[in-house]
């Protein structure tokens, strides 16, 4: 039989650790994310590597360990739905995700992810401020608070950098495991499921000239597929429901069967752009 | 008749640009190594960076380069507990309970400021170790795939070090006492990644350049612990036998640090 080697971000995991966990946005709303889909709809095993949260390389690496630990003979079908760069994981084990905040992004939604933090007052922000004068309901223990200092930390440093590095490690993850998966046989689909230039700095048609060049075979990595699905599509928190994921698996089988037309609504205004809320 | 071309990826044991080599007037074993062979060097090794970086340096090096060369890739491996955000800033430890133990270093580390970094976010160094295991995987596959010979070998090991500092920063006691390192160790030991890349349990566990190894002994050292010009022809001199096949020597290796070999000509071949 064939297997299934579904992997992506919270827009393909299942679930969470635990009930309660906020990963469970769809198995409490008994949403069926689209690796499940696609296997039952194509009568295949299928085994969902997806984290929530992870970054591109994470992707990478869980398909590549997923598929040298699956024994010779098993039929392997790879669908990948990939993320937006703007995140890295240290050690494989710990996420972080909006490492850049661009100067597009609302006030208002940073207030919501840091309240009380002021952008310009970051870099100067001693740890003890996030272990000690920070409270808020959702910062229930020191690692949380680290974590959101650490990234505070990072948004400062990527001021230094050219987000053109950024766009080129996420599209070196993807074209690697593109590659490497032909190299070895093995049948590989491949979508972006956040963009590319969903958080990118101010000068917009650089990155776009410059991501093509990166020869990334995905039809929507400017905006993401995501970008696609219409409001009735989406859950309160943006991941799609029932219906997003029954667009993301049709795409997938589409592509496979080489019947995928890529949709031409991925034009990029500035009305066009969502800010993903990591809920 | 294709030109020749070595191409490395390391970190600050195989950078000629790093500042002591370039004060010492030093020639890092890429070069030498080069020579040797009469092959165009393209070195990608640079100070400070992490494994993840050291593959993926090679990775656009052997890219751009395969079909225009007659490649060798050679790399010198670093530690497992380094971590790069996107191939640039490079944060040092996953465990915060130890300190760098260099007075001279004032660089803010947001990783090793945090204290409880590991014991909260259950940070697991086997799980890093094997992150660098996989690294070399598949560094080698895409060697192999493109008929290109890889030498691999690990510069600093991916334990010692750690188990080190640990002990130095918790007075003794802390997660070497613990049993944690050691049983990271137990469990190195029994990896099957050491004989899928030919490592003996003394070079994954302390590397073949480590000042904590005791094996880079003093007359091989720079004051900053770098390899000087003897160790670098060493170094050079274990790749090229690498290379061609010659066994490395393998040394048992205890545990509890206190017999580590010390001999002043195997280093690189414990």
């Amino acid at each position: 039989m064939t297997k299934l080697i579904a992997a992506g971000c919270s827009n393909t995991s299942q679930g969470g650790r635990s009930v309660g966990d906020k990963r469970q946005r769809y198995t409490s709303r008994g949403i069926i994310t689209w690796p499940q889909v696609v296997a039952e709809r194509m009568g295949w095993d299928f085994v969902n590597v997806a984290v929530g949260g992870c970054d591109n390389a994470f992707i990478e690496n869980t398909i590549y360990d997923e598929v040298e630990s699956t024994p010779n003979g098993v039929d392997i079908v790879v669908m990948s739905l990939w993320t937006c760069p703007i995140r890295y994981s240290a050690w494989g084990q710990e996420f972080f995700s909006n490492i850049m905040i661009s100067d597009l992004v609302n006030d208002d939604l940073l207030d919501r992810a840091y309240p009380g933090i002021h952008r310009e007052d970051w870099q100067e922000l001693p740890v003890g401020h996030f272990n000690e004068n920070v409270k808020h309901a959702n910062w229930t223990n020191p690692a949380d608070h680290y974590r959101r200092y650490l990234i505070c930390q990072l948004f400062s440093l990527l001021r230094e950098w050219d987000y053109k590095e950024i766009m080129k490690h996420s599209a070196r993850s993807i074209n690697r495991t593109m590659n490497w998966l032909d190299d070895i046989g093995i049948k590989n689909y491949h979508e972006s499921g956040l963009g590319f230039i969903q958080h990118q700095p101010p000068v917009r048609e650089e990155y776009i000239a410059y991501g093509k060049t990166l020869n990334m075979n995905l039809d929507h990595w400017e905006l993401g597929f995501l970008h696609e699905l219409l409001e009735s599509e989406l859950l309160p928190c943006l991941h799609p429901n029932q219906a997003g994921q029954d667009k993301i698996a049709k795409m997938f089988i589409d592509k496979m069967e080489g019947k995928y037309v890529p949709l031409n609504s991925h034009w990029i205004t500035a009305n066009r752009f969502r800010t993903f809320i990591y809920d | 008749m294709t030109e020749k071309m070595l191409i490395v990826g390391g970190c600050s044991n195989s950078d000629q640009g790093h500042r002591s080599y370039v004060e010492e007037g030093v020639f890092a074993w890429p070069q030498l190594v080069a020579d040797e062979l009469g092959m165009k060097l393209f070195n990608v090794a640079k100070t400070g960076m992490s494994n993840d970086f050291i593959e993926n340096t090679v990775f656009d090096a052997v890219m751009h380069h395969h079909d225009i060369f007659d490649c060798t890739v050679m790399i010198f491996w670093t530690d497992a507990n380094r971590v790069n955000v996107h191939d640039r800033r490079t944060f040092w430890r996953y465990n915060t309970n130890i300190t760098d133990g260099n007075p001279g270093k004032k660089e803010i580390d947001p990783i090793t400021q945090h204290a409880d970094m590991f014991q909260y976010d259950e940070i697991y160094p086997s799980r890093a170790i094997d992150k660098s295991f996989r690294n070399m995987r598949r560094m080698k596959f895409v060697c192999d795939t493109l008929n290109i010979p890889i030498c691999q070998r690990l510069g600093l090991g991916f334990v010692k070090q750690q188990m080190n500092a640990s002990e130095r920063a918790n007075g003794g006691s802390g997660y070497h006492d613990e049993g944690v390192w050691t049983g990271i160790a137990e469990w190195l030991r029994a990896h099957s990644a050491l004989k899928e890349f030919d490592l003996s349990f003394f070079e994954a566990m302390a590397g073949r350049w480590s000042t904590e190894s005791e094996a880079s002994t003093p007359d091989m050292r720079l004051k900053c612990d770098h390899p000087n010009q003897k160790g670098h022809d060493s170094i050079a001199q274990m790749f090229i036998d690498t290379l061609n096949g010659v066994p490395m020597k393998s040394a048992d290796y205890d545990l509890t640090g206190e017999k580590v070999p010390v001999n002043t000509f195997d280093f690189v071949y414990d």
